[in-house]
């Protein structure tokens, strides 16, 4: 649903990513099994941003070894 | 959160508790990054909060105009004009959840809300803000803010971060005064 009537839309300078997240999101969706909700995807964001912060002096790839400790 | 908020819509899914779950996460969000700026830039503590203060009555006074918008030509409603009591809960949610969030949501904006409240409070009595408005105003945007940061950041001009956003708040005061001064139902 859009937020508001055909006649009153504008470019909205600040949703660039809308696109691409409606296209990622209705990926997720078509995968019969995935049940999370979008709030618990937020968690997941701040998770991969709290793995990054702890190995911001090491290479990007010790992030995905870090995450298989972790988890 | 645009993925968050179209995962939502596409699963048909509104809640408040996301409504506002969204809300906590960009403050939070855009706390981090403007002190990870002063950080790296060595910059002034007083002059990051006041650059945060800005940035959050910018993205405040989006939000209060958008919204009205919305409710003008009955668009989407999910957020309310006056945050000023927890709304009911929606089919799926637990109404203690939506209390809990609208508290944090609550703590964290009510000083940005009433100021653009008290800077502007006969919004409602517009006529639907023209087009053209409400994209130069989409620049006070959360995303469009982040796109700033990012830009300056790889052009090495973090340094001027800071000061861009307290003097791009200037411009709150102009919308402000182009809204009431071209916009308002004629009596």
């Amino acid at each position: 649903m859009a937020k508001l009537p055909k006649e009153y839309q504008f470019v909205d300078l600040s949703d660039y990513g809308r696109g691409a997240a409606r296209f990622i999101a209705q990926s997720l969706r078509e995968r019969q099994n995935y049940t999370n909700s979008s709030n618990n995807m937020v968690c997941y964001f701040w998770f991969v941003g709290y793995c990054l912060y702890v190995n911001r002096f090491l290479h990007c790839s010790w992030v995905l070894s870090d995450f298989e400790v972790y988890s | 959160m645009p993925l968050m908020e179209s995962f939502s819509r596409i699963k048909k899914t509104p809640s408040y508790v996301g409504r506002y779950y969204d809300s906590i996460a960009d403050i939070l969000l855009n706390f981090l990054f403007l002190i990870t700026i002063c950080y790296i830039t060595n910059g002034s503590i007083l002059l990051t909060i006041l650059a945060f203060i800005g940035i959050q009555l910018q993205g405040t006074l989006y939000n209060y105009y958008y919204v009205i918008l919305r409710n003008l030509v009955h668009g989407d409603t999910t957020s309310r004009i006056f945050e000023d009591h927890a709304p009911q809960a929606m089919k799926g949610e637990t109404q203690v959840k939506v209390d809990i969030y609208y508290k944090i949501y609550d703590i964290l904006y009510v000083v940005f809300d009433k100021t653009i409240y008290n800077l502007d409070r006969n919004a409602m009595n517009s006529n639907p803000f023209p087009s053209w408005f409400m994209t130069m105003l989409s620049s006070f945007g959360l995303g469009f803010q982040l796109l700033v940061m990012a830009v300056m950041l790889a052009l090495r001009l973090e340094e001027y971060i800071i000061p861009f956003f307290i003097f791009y708040s200037i411009l709150i005061f102009v919308f402000i005064g182009v809204r009431k001064a071209f916009l308002n139902k004629p009596a």
